[in-house]
């Protein structure tokens, strides 16, 4: 998996790419624990070439959209593949998250 | 009906190799991809829970994975030879519906598991917790 950071004005884009399998667990929570400290600022996460994910990889997006809510800031995720949003539904996850269909609507909510 | 079966140890290692060998087997056996995602999801929190609780992170033992294509299903089997436990015994999560800050994140994995699968079935054999998952091919 493939985790690739940039900024759009101050809004911090994380776009995962590949496989959020058991293999792959430690290296994102070690991630986005480290990103989440760090950040003063709103996260989006783009899922467009994210191709899998399993209840270990929920668990880290989970427990970063506590600690983003602590700061009193946003995870928003978009672009999320069928068989991802599947995941997300089954979980009971879909309501708790700001998932947003596209990029563009991310960053805008991003912004307010 | 074909067949093929691997050994994996308890391991993050393992289950890397076993993900990749199942991902060459859904494309030798022209396997769709929602079926592959659907099955490696499954068998992903199955071995996870094997490794996590039944060997409680010991990484030596053994877990035996047998993938077998039928004309209309793809059947996998996970035998382990921790103690007896049937992981679909464990109560659901209730709380679907709670606030963040108050939902437990565990229970999920067997959830998914349930809801990704056409069928699952649990036995005790031979000292093995022998688990089958079972998925309709479209």
């Amino acid at each position: 998996m493939e985790i690739l950071e940039s900024t759009e004005g101050n809004i911090q884009i994380v776009k995962l790419e590949g496989r959020l399998d058991a293999p792959n667990t430690e290296k994102a929570d070690d991630f986005f624990s480290k990103k989440i400290v760090a950040t003063q600022e709103n996260i989006v996460v783009d899922c467009k070439n994210l191709d899998y994910i399993n209840s270990s990889g929920l668990r880290i997006l989970i427990m970063g959209l506590k600690n983003m809510n602590k700061k009193n800031l946003k995870l928003i995720l978009c672009n999320l593949q069928k068989n991802i949003k599947d995941v997300f539904h089954f979980s009971g996850f879909t309501n708790l998250f700001n998932v947003e269909y596209d990029f563009e609507a991310a960053i805008n909510e991003a912004k307010n | 009906m074909k067949n093929q079966i691997i050994n994996i140890k308890s391991r993050v290692s393992g289950i890397e190799i076993m993900n990749q060998k199942l991902a060459k087997i859904c494309e030798e056996w022209k396997i769709s991809k929602d079926v592959a995602f659907s099955m490696n999801l499954a068998l992903e929190e199955i071995v996870t829970n094997i490794i996590e609780h039944g060997y409680k992170g010991v990484e030596d033992y053994d877990i035996i994975i047998r993938f077998t294509l039928e004309k209309d299903k793809l059947r996998i089997q996970i035998k382990d030879g921790s103690p007896e436990f049937n992981p679909f015994d464990v109560e659901e999560p209730k709380d679907f519906n709670a606030p963040v800050e108050e939902r437990e994140i565990g229970g999920i994995g067997i959830h998914l598991v349930k809801k990704f699968t056409d069928n699952f079935t649990y036995r005790r054999g031979n000292n093995k917790n022998i688990i089958t998952l079972q998925k309709n091919i479209e």
